[in-house]
């Protein structure tokens, strides 16, 4: 699909089996690289589905200089179309919003159906020499996953189904296409788009970034799975102390550690259960556990409980997927723990042209029941400033990032370095982002 | 003067002026840190059971870091202290309640 690695871009930037360059993260030839040769030919993510509802509703999708219009059609139908008149150029909407019936250029107010078909230029007699088509607005692909829209601004791209593959196996079984947006936040943040889906994307950094989170957490014992382009990891329900602190299991009640995970995930990470995991939480402290039943036996019996008491079915869902989830990397660009009953997901894209600025944001999603009316979906929260309280976690993590940046740009560093396990899924996501930019030859 | 660690059921000494950590380390013991002392991580805080009124005040920078621990959110109520930070200021025996903390 790709050139061959024989580029001079290629030495400069190219990860090895062993070696990561700075340039990666710092060159403004390497940001334009990516979207050349990146975010101009992969499915990406534009937004959800809820976000266009009704007929005329859009949303626009920008990706550097590229940008296109996500339209739900008077047909029902769901479009892409490049957000540009064809006549003078003219951006036809931004951010999100709603055409009232027709697409209406501000400029010279030619018109275009919602399904990007050309219904009006005025005087049409004086561009003699151009075909009726050439009055559309270009269609880009445009396809549904997950509740997610995406969209591939190539010509003539892969299948959407085909380039997830394996995650939809995966990650269906959560039922992500009804769950609907709780809260939706966007910062500008001092890094790299790269520095962020790094910092998502392993759980190596738990004792640097996060060490409160190893009395219950086993990081040692968290899996990672690279596929072909994204990739998957997680750890299992079980709250477990880490290996790093050498606590006898037999030493702490496992009624504890479910406490201290629990309420300590609804502290840190805002949206991330829902208020029935509290009350399960307030159940489980206040109930005399039964002769031979776990407190994690018990809390997952009360989440499956809950779920199916709220309308969820979460038959397909094993007891790990209920208790302790996955995160999945939908490449390129999304990342994040998935539960039984939510989502919470990071997005990062590259800030324009400065490869040291990125747009980060929050998606947290929950599961609707099915028999269930949409309700009205949320707002997006624009620029959410740095110092703005993300919970503990994320706190963390915003912490890293100027400081990472920082750090990348300090001339005459030596090349970066990944950890072979834990990185795993780290070092599958450059190689993918190198395969876009220099052909897979190399690997 | 010295400190009863549950529930490994065994003791340490521990002089005036010294913090738990730096006084179990020199007594050989394992004691869960990941941070090297600096009151960065919080995996050698204790339960303080007895004795707490002989240990120096608690200090700002190690306060906050409490303040983050899941034990002092789901037990507030409890003595929680650093090892790393705490130091003996009177004379006296201790109890405390760490596991993963044993003579090696």
């Amino acid at each position: 699909m790709l050139m061959n690695r024989d580029d001079d871009d290629a030495a400069a930037f190219a990860c090895t089996a062993t070696e990561i360059p700075r340039e990666r993260y710092t060159s403004r030839d390497f940001l334009a690289l990516e979207y050349d040769r990146l975010f101009a030919r992969t499915w990406q993510i534009a937004g959800r589905i809820e976000e266009l509802r009704e007929p005329g509703s859009f949303i626009e999708y920008r990706i550097g200089d590229r940008s296109a219009l996500i339209v739900r059609g008077g047909d029902g139908g769901l479009r892409a179309m490049l957000n540009s008149c064809p006549h003078r150029g003219t951006r036809l909407g931004s951010d999100c919003g709603q055409f009232a019936g027709q697409i209406r250029c501000p400029y010279h107010g030619w018109r275009w159906s919602l399904e990007g078909k050309n219904s009006f230029v005025l005087d049409r007699h004086e561009f003699p020499d151009m075909p009726d088509e050439r009055f559309d607005l270009r269609a880009i692909a445009c396809d549904i996953w997950a509740g997610f829209v995406f969209v591939n601004f190539a010509p003539d791209p892969e299948p959407l189904v085909d380039y997830l593959q394996p995650l939809p196996g995966l990650i269906d079984p959560y039922k992500p296409e009804r769950m609907r947006l709780t809260s939706r936040k966007q910062a500008i943040v001092p890094c790299n788009w790269k520095v962020v889906i790094d910092a998502f994307n392993e759980g190596y950094h738990l004792m640097g970034t996060h060490p409160e989170m190893l009395e219950w957490k086993d990081d040692a014992a968290m899996t990672y799975r690279p596929f072909d382009r994204h990739s998957v990891y997680g750890g299992g329900g079980e709250p477990k102390p880490s290996p790093r602190l050498g606590i006898d299991p037999e030493d702490v009640d496992q009624s504890d550690l479910l406490a201290l995970k629990v309420q300590g995930l609804i502290e840190a990470m805002p949206g991330y259960f829902t208020p029935d995991d509290i009350a399960a939480l307030d159940e489980l402290k206040r109930t005399r556990l039964p002769e031979g039943v776990s407190a994690g036996e018990y809390y997952l019996a009360r989440r499956r409980n809950g779920a199916a008491a709220r309308g969820l079915d979460w038959s397909a869902l094993d007891d790990g997927q209920v208790l302790g989830g996955d995160v999945p990397l939908i490449f390129p660009t999304l990342l994040g723990p998935i539960i039984g009953g939510g989502w919470f997901a990071y997005r990062a894209r590259p800030n324009g042209w400065n490869p040291g600025s990125s747009i980060f944001e929050l998606w947290t999603m929950e599961e609707l029941p099915e028999d269930c009316e949409w309700p009205p979906t949320v707002k997006r929260q624009e620029h959410e400033p740095l110092g703005h309280d993300w919970g503990t976690v994320l706190n963390q993590d915003f912490g890293n990032f100027e400081n990472v940046q920082r750090g990348l740009s300090v001339p005459d560093g030596p090349p970066l370095m990944w950890n072979r396990r834990q990185e795993a899924c780290v070092r599958r996501f450059h190689e993918v982002v190198d395969d876009y930019l220099f052909g897979s030859a190399g690997r | 003067m010295a400190v009863l660690v549950r529930p490994a059921d065994a003791r340490f000494a521990l002089e005036p002026g010294a913090t738990l950590l730096a006084a179990a380390t020199l007594a050989g013991w394992r004691w869960p840190s990941v941070c090297g002392g600096m009151a960065e991580c919080g995996t050698c805080a204790v339960e303080v059971i007895e004795g707490s009124a002989l240990l120096a005040e608690v200090s700002p920078i190690e306060a906050v870091r409490i303040a983050l621990l899941p034990s002092f959110k789901t037990r507030p109520d409890v003595c929680w202290r650093l090892a790393c930070q705490a130091r003996l200021d009177y004379p006296g025996e201790l109890t405390v309640r760490k596991p993963g903390a044993r003579p090696q």
